[in-house]
Protein backbone atom coordinates (compact mmCIF):
# COMPACT_ATOMS: atom_id res chain seq x y z
CA UNK A 1 0.00 0.00 0.00
CA UNK A 2 1.92 3.03 -1.04
CA UNK A 3 0.49 5.31 2.10
CA UNK A 4 3.61 7.18 4.00
CA UNK A 5 2.67 6.10 7.48
CA UNK A 6 6.32 7.45 8.71
CA UNK A 7 5.15 9.55 11.00
CA UNK A 8 3.13 7.17 12.52
CA UNK A 9 6.32 5.12 13.27
CA UNK A 10 6.42 5.77 17.18
CA UNK A 11 3.12 3.60 17.07
CA UNK A 12 5.29 0.58 15.81
CA UNK A 13 5.44 -2.39 17.60
CA UNK A 14 6.54 -5.87 16.58
CA UNK A 15 5.83 -9.36 16.92
CA UNK A 16 7.93 -12.54 16.82
CA UNK A 17 6.57 -15.44 14.66
CA UNK A 18 3.96 -17.21 17.15
CA UNK A 19 3.50 -14.46 18.83
CA UNK A 20 -0.52 -13.88 20.31
CA UNK A 21 -1.06 -10.07 19.32
CA UNK A 22 -4.78 -10.48 21.78
CA UNK A 23 -6.61 -12.72 23.42
CA UNK A 24 -10.20 -13.45 22.66
CA UNK A 25 -12.19 -12.06 25.92
CA UNK A 26 -9.22 -9.81 26.18
CA UNK A 27 -10.40 -6.28 27.02
CA UNK A 28 -8.70 -3.96 24.80
CA UNK A 29 -9.07 -0.35 22.64
CA UNK A 30 -6.38 -0.87 20.21
CA UNK A 31 -6.77 -0.74 16.47
CA UNK A 32 -4.00 -2.36 14.37
CA UNK A 33 -2.59 -1.89 10.93
CA UNK A 34 -0.14 -4.41 9.47
CA UNK A 35 3.04 -3.20 7.75
CA UNK A 36 5.10 -5.93 7.09
CA UNK A 37 4.35 -9.69 8.26
CA UNK A 38 1.30 -12.02 8.68
CA UNK A 39 -1.38 -12.43 11.25
CA UNK A 40 -3.71 -15.29 11.10
CA UNK A 41 -7.12 -14.70 13.23
CA UNK A 42 -8.03 -18.05 15.17
CA UNK A 43 -11.12 -18.80 16.94
CA UNK A 44 -11.09 -21.74 19.74
CA UNK A 45 -14.15 -23.81 19.75
CA UNK A 46 -13.87 -26.64 22.55
CA UNK A 47 -11.11 -28.57 21.80
CA UNK A 48 -10.24 -26.79 18.45
CA UNK A 49 -8.89 -23.99 16.88
CA UNK A 50 -10.00 -22.64 13.87
CA UNK A 51 -8.41 -20.07 11.60
CA UNK A 52 -11.07 -17.66 10.29
CA UNK A 53 -8.75 -15.54 8.27
CA UNK A 54 -5.20 -14.83 7.49
CA UNK A 55 -3.97 -10.67 6.80
CA UNK A 56 -1.39 -9.08 5.30
CA UNK A 57 0.68 -6.02 4.83
CA UNK A 58 -2.14 -2.80 4.29
CA UNK A 59 -4.76 -4.98 6.16
CA UNK A 60 -6.67 -4.05 9.74
CA UNK A 61 -7.63 -5.96 12.81
CA UNK A 62 -8.89 -5.02 16.24
CA UNK A 63 -11.58 -2.14 14.69
CA UNK A 64 -14.50 -3.81 17.05
CA UNK A 65 -12.64 -2.19 19.90
CA UNK A 66 -13.12 0.89 18.59
CA UNK A 67 -16.90 0.65 18.67
CA UNK A 68 -17.82 -0.92 21.46
CA UNK A 69 -16.17 -1.76 25.07
CA UNK A 70 -16.79 -5.39 24.26
CA UNK A 71 -14.16 -7.96 24.87
CA UNK A 72 -12.12 -9.17 22.07
CA UNK A 73 -13.89 -11.30 19.39
CA UNK A 74 -11.33 -13.47 18.21
CA UNK A 75 -7.53 -13.84 18.97
CA UNK A 76 -4.54 -12.79 16.78
CA UNK A 77 -1.11 -15.13 16.15
CA UNK A 78 1.73 -13.36 14.24
CA UNK A 79 2.43 -16.42 12.05
CA UNK A 80 5.68 -14.82 11.46
CA UNK A 81 7.91 -11.54 12.58
CA UNK A 82 5.23 -8.74 11.93
CA UNK A 83 5.63 -5.25 12.59
CA UNK A 84 1.85 -3.20 13.34
CA UNK A 85 1.25 0.05 13.90
CA UNK A 86 -1.29 0.05 17.18
CA UNK A 87 -3.55 3.14 17.44
CA UNK A 88 -5.84 4.09 20.42
CA UNK A 89 -9.43 5.63 20.09
CA UNK A 90 -7.33 8.65 19.74
CA UNK A 91 -4.67 8.19 17.50
CA UNK A 92 -7.42 6.53 15.41
CA UNK A 93 -9.20 9.50 14.62
CA UNK A 94 -5.79 11.21 13.81
CA UNK A 95 -5.31 8.54 10.99
CA UNK A 96 -8.48 8.23 9.69
CA UNK A 97 -8.65 12.31 9.02
CA UNK A 98 -4.97 12.02 7.60
CA UNK A 99 -4.74 8.96 5.40
CA UNK A 100 -8.59 8.95 3.45
CA UNK A 101 -7.28 5.43 1.49
CA UNK A 102 -7.38 3.83 5.05
CA UNK A 103 -10.94 4.92 5.93
CA UNK A 104 -12.57 3.91 2.73
CA UNK A 105 -11.18 0.82 3.56
CA UNK A 106 -12.85 0.38 6.74
CA UNK A 107 -15.61 2.03 5.20
CA UNK A 108 -15.76 -1.27 3.03
CA UNK A 109 -15.15 -3.74 5.50
CA UNK A 110 -18.15 -2.56 7.63
CA UNK A 111 -19.92 -2.94 4.57
CA UNK A 112 -19.60 -5.90 4.67
CA UNK A 113 -19.69 -6.99 8.07
CA UNK A 114 -22.85 -5.03 8.18
CA UNK A 115 -23.86 -7.41 4.93
CA UNK A 116 -22.54 -10.75 6.91
CA UNK A 117 -24.38 -10.14 10.14
CA UNK A 118 -27.81 -9.25 9.12
CA UNK A 119 -27.47 -12.60 6.69
CA UNK A 120 -26.43 -14.10 10.40
CA UNK A 121 -29.07 -12.78 11.71
CA UNK A 122 -32.04 -14.09 8.75
CA UNK A 123 -30.38 -17.83 10.29
CA UNK A 124 -31.33 -17.34 13.36
CA UNK A 125 -34.62 -15.92 13.03
CA UNK A 126 -35.28 -19.17 11.46
CA UNK A 127 -37.71 -21.40 14.00
CA UNK A 128 -37.28 -24.23 12.35
CA UNK A 129 -33.92 -26.11 13.05
CA UNK A 130 -33.74 -28.10 9.88
CA UNK A 131 -34.22 -24.95 7.71
CA UNK A 132 -31.79 -23.20 9.77
CA UNK A 133 -28.91 -25.58 9.16
CA UNK A 134 -29.59 -25.62 5.62
CA UNK A 135 -29.93 -21.95 5.75
CA UNK A 136 -26.12 -22.17 6.43
CA UNK A 137 -25.17 -23.83 3.95
CA UNK A 138 -26.98 -21.52 1.90
CA UNK A 139 -25.09 -18.46 3.21
CA UNK A 140 -21.84 -20.61 2.86
CA UNK A 141 -22.38 -21.17 -0.67
CA UNK A 142 -23.62 -17.37 -1.32
CA UNK A 143 -19.62 -16.61 -1.12
CA UNK A 144 -18.25 -18.76 -3.24
CA UNK A 145 -17.10 -18.51 -6.88
CA UNK A 146 -18.70 -21.79 -8.51
CA UNK A 147 -17.64 -23.44 -11.38
CA UNK A 148 -20.34 -23.02 -14.25
CA UNK A 149 -20.59 -27.36 -14.34
CA UNK A 150 -21.12 -27.50 -10.33
CA UNK A 151 -23.25 -24.15 -10.66
CA UNK A 152 -25.65 -26.56 -12.95
CA UNK A 153 -25.85 -29.70 -10.96
CA UNK A 154 -26.63 -27.93 -7.61
CA UNK A 155 -23.89 -29.96 -5.64
CA UNK A 156 -21.67 -28.05 -3.52
CA UNK A 157 -18.58 -29.15 -1.49
CA UNK A 158 -17.80 -27.55 1.96
CA UNK A 159 -14.88 -27.75 3.75
CA UNK A 160 -16.71 -27.07 6.78
CA UNK A 161 -17.03 -28.82 10.61
CA UNK A 162 -20.04 -29.70 12.10
CA UNK A 163 -18.85 -27.42 15.06
CA UNK A 164 -18.86 -24.47 12.52
CA UNK A 165 -21.83 -25.24 10.84
CA UNK A 166 -23.59 -25.48 14.23
CA UNK A 167 -22.01 -21.82 15.29
CA UNK A 168 -23.23 -20.39 12.41
CA UNK A 169 -26.60 -22.46 13.22
CA UNK A 170 -26.34 -20.99 16.76
CA UNK A 171 -27.15 -24.48 18.33
CA UNK A 172 -25.10 -26.89 20.20
CA UNK A 173 -22.97 -29.30 18.27
CA UNK A 174 -24.81 -32.31 19.10
CA UNK A 175 -28.08 -30.90 17.66
CA UNK A 176 -26.54 -29.74 14.72
CA UNK A 177 -25.02 -33.37 14.19
CA UNK A 178 -28.00 -34.64 14.76
CA UNK A 179 -29.75 -32.74 11.88
CA UNK A 180 -27.09 -33.75 9.47
CA UNK A 181 -27.57 -36.84 9.78
CA UNK A 182 -31.39 -36.61 9.32
CA UNK A 183 -30.19 -34.90 6.06
CA UNK A 184 -28.11 -37.70 5.26
CA UNK A 185 -30.45 -40.39 6.06
CA UNK A 186 -32.37 -38.42 3.13
CA UNK A 187 -29.42 -38.57 1.16
CA UNK A 188 -29.49 -34.82 0.96
CA UNK A 189 -26.17 -34.20 2.18
CA UNK A 190 -22.99 -36.66 2.88
CA UNK A 191 -20.67 -35.89 5.59
CA UNK A 192 -16.78 -36.83 6.08
CA UNK A 193 -14.10 -35.89 8.74
CA UNK A 194 -13.10 -32.51 6.57
CA UNK A 195 -16.02 -31.90 3.88
CA UNK A 196 -19.98 -31.86 3.49
CA UNK A 197 -21.64 -32.45 0.48
CA UNK A 198 -24.65 -31.07 -0.24
CA UNK A 199 -26.56 -33.04 -3.07
CA UNK A 200 -28.59 -30.40 -4.47
CA UNK A 201 -28.06 -26.79 -3.12
CA UNK A 202 -31.17 -25.40 -4.97
CA UNK A 203 -33.02 -28.25 -2.66
CA UNK A 204 -32.38 -26.66 0.60
CA UNK A 205 -32.80 -23.24 -1.11
CA UNK A 206 -36.88 -24.06 -1.50
CA UNK A 207 -36.60 -25.62 1.79
CA UNK A 208 -35.21 -22.82 3.37
CA UNK A 209 -37.78 -20.07 1.44
CA UNK A 210 -40.70 -22.35 1.83
CA UNK A 211 -40.04 -22.38 6.06
CA UNK A 212 -39.52 -19.03 6.10
CA UNK A 213 -42.50 -18.11 4.47
CA UNK A 214 -44.50 -20.52 6.62
CA UNK A 215 -42.86 -18.58 9.32
CA UNK A 216 -44.03 -15.59 8.12
CA UNK A 217 -47.62 -16.06 7.44
CA UNK A 218 -47.96 -17.33 10.73
CA UNK A 219 -46.77 -14.49 12.40
CA UNK A 220 -48.51 -12.20 10.33
CA UNK B 1 -19.76 6.15 -16.88
CA UNK B 2 -19.28 9.80 -15.35
CA UNK B 3 -21.73 10.57 -13.03
CA UNK B 4 -24.96 11.88 -14.37
CA UNK B 5 -28.04 13.56 -13.09
CA UNK B 6 -31.22 11.57 -13.30
CA UNK B 7 -35.17 12.74 -12.52
CA UNK B 8 -37.64 10.80 -11.30
CA UNK B 9 -41.67 11.01 -11.16
CA UNK B 10 -43.08 10.46 -7.96
CA UNK B 11 -43.82 7.16 -7.21
CA UNK B 12 -41.16 5.96 -9.46
CA UNK B 13 -38.04 3.56 -7.78
CA UNK B 14 -34.08 3.90 -7.76
CA UNK B 15 -33.80 0.62 -6.90
CA UNK B 16 -35.78 -2.58 -5.88
CA UNK B 17 -34.91 -4.62 -2.40
CA UNK B 18 -32.83 -7.34 -3.63
CA UNK B 19 -31.28 -5.85 -7.19
CA UNK B 20 -27.29 -5.67 -6.82
CA UNK B 21 -25.81 -3.13 -6.16
CA UNK B 22 -23.67 -1.30 -8.73
CA UNK B 23 -24.30 2.53 -8.19
CA UNK B 24 -23.79 5.12 -5.68
CA UNK B 25 -26.67 8.00 -5.63
CA UNK B 26 -27.08 11.40 -4.18
CA UNK B 27 -30.22 13.38 -3.56
CA UNK B 28 -30.22 16.20 -5.43
CA UNK B 29 -34.09 17.95 -5.09
CA UNK B 30 -37.05 16.17 -3.82
CA UNK B 31 -37.68 13.35 -1.68
CA UNK B 32 -37.06 9.37 -1.46
CA UNK B 33 -37.22 7.10 0.91
CA UNK B 34 -35.64 3.42 1.78
CA UNK B 35 -38.34 0.96 2.52
CA UNK B 36 -37.04 -2.01 4.46
CA UNK B 37 -38.26 -4.29 6.78
CA UNK B 38 -37.01 -4.49 10.51
CA UNK B 39 -34.94 -7.91 10.67
CA UNK B 40 -35.98 -7.48 14.38
CA UNK B 41 -39.77 -7.02 14.26
CA UNK B 42 -40.65 -7.69 10.88
CA UNK B 43 -42.27 -4.49 11.09
CA UNK B 44 -41.99 -2.15 7.45
CA UNK B 45 -39.90 0.57 8.16
CA UNK B 46 -39.59 3.96 6.11
CA UNK B 47 -36.36 6.36 6.50
CA UNK B 48 -35.88 9.66 4.41
CA UNK B 49 -33.17 10.08 2.33
CA UNK B 50 -32.10 13.95 2.88
CA UNK B 51 -31.22 16.30 0.11
CA UNK B 52 -27.50 15.80 -0.38
CA UNK B 53 -27.15 12.18 1.32
CA UNK B 54 -26.03 9.59 -0.17
CA UNK B 55 -27.42 6.23 -0.39
CA UNK B 56 -27.24 2.83 -2.01
CA UNK B 57 -23.71 2.68 -0.51
CA UNK B 58 -23.21 -0.52 1.26
CA UNK B 59 -24.99 -2.67 -1.38
CA UNK B 60 -22.71 -1.06 -3.70
CA UNK B 61 -19.51 -1.30 -1.81
CA UNK B 62 -19.88 -4.92 -1.19
CA UNK B 63 -21.81 -5.83 -4.89
CA UNK B 64 -24.76 -6.99 -2.64
CA UNK B 65 -28.20 -7.13 -3.15
CA UNK B 66 -29.74 -3.90 -2.01
CA UNK B 67 -31.78 -4.39 1.26
CA UNK B 68 -34.29 -2.05 1.14
CA UNK B 69 -36.15 -0.33 -2.23
CA UNK B 70 -35.59 3.15 -3.19
CA UNK B 71 -39.30 5.14 -3.68
CA UNK B 72 -39.63 8.63 -4.91
CA UNK B 73 -42.16 10.25 -3.07
CA UNK B 74 -42.07 13.36 -5.19
CA UNK B 75 -40.88 14.35 -8.69
CA UNK B 76 -36.63 14.32 -7.62
CA UNK B 77 -33.50 14.42 -9.04
CA UNK B 78 -30.74 11.86 -8.01
CA UNK B 79 -27.15 12.07 -8.78
CA UNK B 80 -25.77 8.48 -10.21
CA UNK B 81 -22.01 7.64 -9.08
CA UNK B 82 -20.55 4.58 -10.19
CA UNK B 83 -18.28 2.98 -7.08
CA UNK B 84 -15.27 4.04 -8.94
CA UNK B 85 -15.83 7.83 -8.86
CA UNK B 86 -17.47 7.60 -5.69
CA UNK B 87 -14.52 6.30 -4.43
CA UNK B 88 -12.75 8.92 -6.08
CA UNK B 89 -15.10 11.45 -4.69
CA UNK B 90 -14.60 10.32 -1.35
CA UNK B 91 -10.77 9.74 -1.37
CA UNK B 92 -10.59 13.35 -1.32
CA UNK B 93 -12.98 14.30 1.61
CA UNK B 94 -12.10 12.56 5.10
CA UNK B 95 -14.59 14.78 6.37
CA UNK B 96 -17.35 12.68 4.47
CA UNK B 97 -15.87 9.83 5.64
CA UNK B 98 -16.02 9.68 8.75
CA UNK B 99 -19.34 10.84 8.62
CA UNK B 100 -20.32 7.95 6.95
CA UNK B 101 -17.99 5.89 9.17
CA UNK B 102 -19.94 7.01 12.25
CA UNK B 103 -22.93 5.96 10.33
CA UNK B 104 -21.86 2.60 9.43
CA UNK B 105 -20.21 1.26 13.00
CA UNK B 106 -23.50 2.57 14.50
CA UNK B 107 -25.47 -0.05 11.99
CA UNK B 108 -22.98 -2.35 12.53
CA UNK B 109 -23.09 -2.15 16.57
CA UNK B 110 -26.61 -2.55 16.38
CA UNK B 111 -27.26 -5.30 14.17
CA UNK B 112 -24.17 -7.28 16.69
CA UNK B 113 -26.11 -6.68 19.60
CA UNK B 114 -29.41 -8.21 17.46
CA UNK B 115 -26.97 -11.25 16.46
CA UNK B 116 -26.11 -11.37 19.96
CA UNK B 117 -28.82 -11.37 21.48
CA UNK B 118 -29.81 -14.34 19.44
CA UNK B 119 -27.54 -16.46 20.14
CA UNK B 120 -28.04 -19.41 22.95
CA UNK B 121 -25.74 -21.72 22.86
CA UNK B 122 -23.07 -19.06 22.30
CA UNK B 123 -24.26 -17.92 25.84
CA UNK B 124 -20.99 -15.77 26.72
CA UNK B 125 -19.02 -17.71 29.57
CA UNK B 126 -17.46 -14.49 31.60
CA UNK B 127 -14.47 -13.13 29.94
CA UNK B 128 -12.26 -13.71 32.73
CA UNK B 129 -12.59 -17.85 32.65
CA UNK B 130 -12.85 -17.31 28.48
CA UNK B 131 -9.61 -15.63 28.48
CA UNK B 132 -8.17 -18.49 30.78
CA UNK B 133 -9.65 -20.79 28.44
CA UNK B 134 -7.89 -19.70 25.54
CA UNK B 135 -4.78 -19.98 27.68
CA UNK B 136 -5.64 -23.52 28.38
CA UNK B 137 -6.54 -24.34 25.20
CA UNK B 138 -3.12 -23.80 23.75
CA UNK B 139 -1.13 -25.17 26.91
CA UNK B 140 -3.55 -28.43 26.66
CA UNK B 141 -1.51 -28.49 23.03
CA UNK B 142 1.79 -28.03 24.29
CA UNK B 143 1.45 -24.73 21.99
CA UNK B 144 3.88 -23.24 25.11
CA UNK B 145 4.63 -19.77 23.39
CA UNK B 146 0.85 -18.65 23.24
CA UNK B 147 0.30 -20.94 25.99
CA UNK B 148 2.41 -18.14 27.65
CA UNK B 149 1.23 -15.43 25.81
CA UNK B 150 -2.37 -16.00 26.85
CA UNK B 151 -1.75 -16.57 30.63
CA UNK B 152 0.14 -13.34 31.23
CA UNK B 153 -3.08 -11.26 29.68
CA UNK B 154 -5.04 -13.20 31.78
CA UNK B 155 -2.35 -11.76 35.03
CA UNK B 156 -2.39 -8.42 33.39
CA UNK B 157 -5.83 -7.95 33.77
CA UNK B 158 -7.22 -10.29 36.56
CA UNK B 159 -4.34 -9.69 38.66
CA UNK B 160 -6.57 -10.93 42.11
CA UNK B 161 -8.35 -13.34 39.53
CA UNK B 162 -9.46 -17.16 40.20
CA UNK B 163 -7.14 -19.01 38.32
CA UNK B 164 -4.06 -17.36 39.30
CA UNK B 165 -1.86 -19.79 40.76
CA UNK B 166 -2.82 -21.68 38.18
CA UNK B 167 -2.11 -19.73 35.85
CA UNK B 168 1.05 -18.65 37.51
CA UNK B 169 2.10 -22.25 37.28
CA UNK B 170 1.24 -23.03 33.81
CA UNK B 171 3.34 -19.98 33.11
CA UNK B 172 6.70 -20.94 34.73
CA UNK B 173 6.11 -24.41 32.82
CA UNK B 174 5.14 -22.71 29.59
CA UNK B 175 8.13 -20.88 29.91
CA UNK B 176 10.73 -23.64 30.75
CA UNK B 177 9.24 -25.32 27.30
CA UNK B 178 9.35 -22.13 24.81
CA UNK B 179 12.17 -22.86 23.18
CA UNK B 180 11.02 -26.23 22.49
CA UNK B 181 7.97 -25.22 20.77
CA UNK B 182 6.89 -27.38 18.20
CA UNK B 183 4.57 -24.46 17.07
CA UNK B 184 7.25 -22.25 16.23
CA UNK B 185 8.66 -21.74 12.67
CA UNK B 186 12.07 -23.67 13.21
CA UNK B 187 13.79 -20.47 11.52
CA UNK B 188 12.85 -17.82 14.48
CA UNK B 189 15.89 -17.38 16.88
CA UNK B 190 14.76 -17.60 20.57
CA UNK B 191 13.13 -14.55 22.25
CA UNK B 192 16.85 -12.47 23.27
CA UNK B 193 15.64 -11.85 26.98
CA UNK B 194 17.40 -8.24 27.15
CA UNK B 195 13.77 -7.63 25.51
CA UNK B 196 12.15 -7.26 28.39
CA UNK B 197 14.18 -4.31 30.44
CA UNK B 198 12.53 -2.28 32.65
CA UNK B 199 14.74 0.80 30.40
CA UNK B 200 12.54 -0.50 27.04
CA UNK B 201 9.40 -0.49 29.34
CA UNK B 202 10.10 3.25 30.09
CA UNK B 203 11.25 4.03 26.84
CA UNK B 204 7.24 2.93 25.62
CA UNK B 205 5.72 4.94 28.48
CA UNK B 206 7.25 7.49 27.47
CA UNK B 207 6.46 7.79 24.31
CA UNK B 208 2.76 7.15 25.11
CA UNK B 209 2.77 3.67 23.99
CA UNK B 210 1.07 2.63 27.54
CA UNK B 211 -0.22 -1.06 26.70
CA UNK B 212 3.01 -2.25 25.01
CA UNK B 213 5.11 -0.45 27.97
CA UNK B 214 2.60 -2.60 30.06
CA UNK B 215 3.04 -5.75 29.12
CA UNK B 216 6.64 -5.35 29.79
CA UNK B 217 6.42 -4.22 33.20
CA UNK B 218 4.18 -7.24 33.85
CA UNK B 219 7.12 -9.52 32.45
CA UNK B 220 9.53 -7.73 33.98
CA UNK B 221 7.72 -7.80 37.51
CA UNK B 222 7.81 -11.59 36.98
CA UNK B 223 11.20 -12.71 35.88
CA UNK B 224 13.33 -10.11 37.47
CA UNK B 225 12.86 -9.79 41.53
CA UNK B 226 15.09 -7.13 41.48
CA UNK B 227 12.63 -4.93 39.73
CA UNK B 228 9.58 -6.51 40.83
CA UNK B 229 8.41 -3.42 43.44
CA UNK B 230 8.87 -0.39 40.57
CA UNK B 231 7.32 -2.41 37.50
CA UNK B 232 4.05 -3.60 39.44
CA UNK B 233 3.84 0.08 40.19
CA UNK B 234 4.62 1.19 36.89
CA UNK B 235 2.32 -1.47 35.08
CA UNK B 236 -0.81 0.11 37.62
CA UNK B 237 -0.03 3.61 35.93
CA UNK B 238 -0.05 1.91 32.61
CA UNK B 239 -3.68 0.77 33.47
CA UNK B 240 -4.82 3.91 34.24
CA UNK B 241 -3.33 5.29 31.15
CA UNK B 242 -5.43 3.34 29.40
CA UNK B 243 -8.33 4.58 30.95
CA UNK B 244 -9.28 1.17 32.54
CA UNK B 245 -10.15 2.64 35.94
CA UNK B 246 -11.87 -0.40 37.73
CA UNK B 247 -8.69 -2.06 36.79
CA UNK B 248 -6.05 0.37 38.08
CA UNK B 249 -8.44 0.44 41.02
CA UNK B 250 -7.62 -3.36 41.71
CA UNK B 251 -4.03 -3.28 40.27
CA UNK B 252 -3.49 -0.66 43.38
CA UNK B 253 -5.53 -2.54 45.92
CA UNK B 254 -3.57 -5.38 45.30
CA UNK B 255 0.08 -4.20 45.44
CA UNK B 256 -0.70 -2.23 48.75
CA UNK B 257 -2.36 -5.64 50.01
CA UNK B 258 0.71 -7.06 49.22
CA UNK B 259 2.85 -4.44 50.66
CA UNK B 260 1.39 -2.31 53.33
CA UNK B 261 4.05 0.29 53.93
CA UNK B 262 4.89 0.44 50.24
CA UNK B 263 7.02 3.72 49.60
CA UNK B 264 4.93 4.96 46.92
CA UNK B 265 1.16 4.54 49.06
CA UNK B 266 0.34 8.29 47.98
CA UNK B 267 1.20 7.72 44.71
CA UNK B 268 -1.13 4.64 44.60
CA UNK B 269 -4.13 6.24 46.59
CA UNK B 270 -3.40 9.33 43.90
CA UNK B 271 -3.79 6.83 40.99
CA UNK B 272 -7.06 5.16 42.84
CA UNK B 273 -8.56 8.10 43.22
CA UNK B 274 -7.81 9.39 39.90
CA UNK B 275 -9.29 5.83 38.60
CA UNK B 276 -12.46 6.59 40.43
CA UNK B 277 -12.80 9.83 38.87
CA UNK B 278 -12.27 7.74 35.20
CA UNK B 279 -15.55 5.58 36.86
CA UNK B 280 -17.64 8.26 37.90
CA UNK B 281 -17.11 7.60 41.26
CA UNK B 282 -16.61 11.16 42.64
CA UNK B 283 -17.24 10.09 46.31
CA UNK B 284 -14.86 7.95 46.70
CA UNK B 285 -12.12 9.61 44.52
CA UNK B 286 -12.63 12.39 46.53
CA UNK B 287 -11.73 10.19 49.70
CA UNK B 288 -8.66 8.83 48.00
CA UNK B 289 -7.29 12.38 46.96
CA UNK B 290 -7.82 13.93 50.42
CA UNK B 291 -5.84 10.84 51.74
CA UNK B 292 -2.83 10.92 49.59
CA UNK B 293 -2.52 14.77 50.13
CA UNK B 294 -1.19 14.38 53.56
CA UNK B 295 1.05 11.51 52.30
CA UNK B 296 2.51 12.93 49.06
CA UNK B 297 5.61 15.19 48.91
CA UNK B 298 5.15 18.94 49.43
CA UNK B 299 4.05 20.58 46.14
CA UNK B 300 5.07 17.47 43.61
CA UNK B 301 2.84 17.18 40.67
CA UNK B 302 0.52 14.76 41.36
CA UNK B 303 -0.22 16.42 45.20
CA UNK B 304 -1.02 19.82 43.29
CA UNK B 305 -3.05 17.97 40.51
CA UNK B 306 -4.83 16.51 44.03
CA UNK B 307 -5.41 19.76 44.98
CA UNK B 308 -6.83 21.18 41.50
CA UNK B 309 -9.36 17.86 41.07
CA UNK B 310 -10.32 18.43 44.95
CA UNK B 311 -11.22 21.64 44.42
CA UNK B 312 -12.90 21.25 41.33
CA UNK B 313 -14.50 18.28 42.99
CA UNK B 314 -14.88 20.37 46.05
CA UNK B 315 -18.62 22.14 46.02
CA UNK B 316 -20.54 19.95 44.62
Amino acid sequence: MALDLSVFNRFAVTFKAGAVIFCEYEPGDSFYLIQSGKVKIVKIFGAIEKTIDILQPGEFFGEMALLEEAPRSATIIATEETKLLEFNRENFQILMQGNPQIALKLLKLFSKRIYDQKRRFQILTLEDVHARVADVFLMLSEGEDIPPDEEDQGMRTFHTSIDDIAHWAGMSPEDCRRILDHFGSQRRVEVYDNRIIVKNINDFKRFVSSRRSNQDKKES
Amino acid sequence: MPPKAISFKANSIVYFKGDKGENVYILQKGQVSLNYLDIQTGQEMHDFVQTGEFFGVKAAFGRYPHDETAVVMVDSTVIQFSVDDFEQLLSSNSRIILKMLKVFSNQLRRIHKQVRSLMSVDEQVDAEKGLFSVGEYYFNNKKHLQAADAFNRYLIYYPAGRFVDEVRRKIEYAESRKDSDDSLPPASDPPPKAEYTIEKAVALRDSGNYLGALKIFIKVSQINPEHKLFAEFEAGICIFKLKKGNEAIKHFTTILKQNPAHSRMGEALYYIGKSYIIENDHEKARSFLNKCSSLLEDGCPEQRDAALILEQLGGS
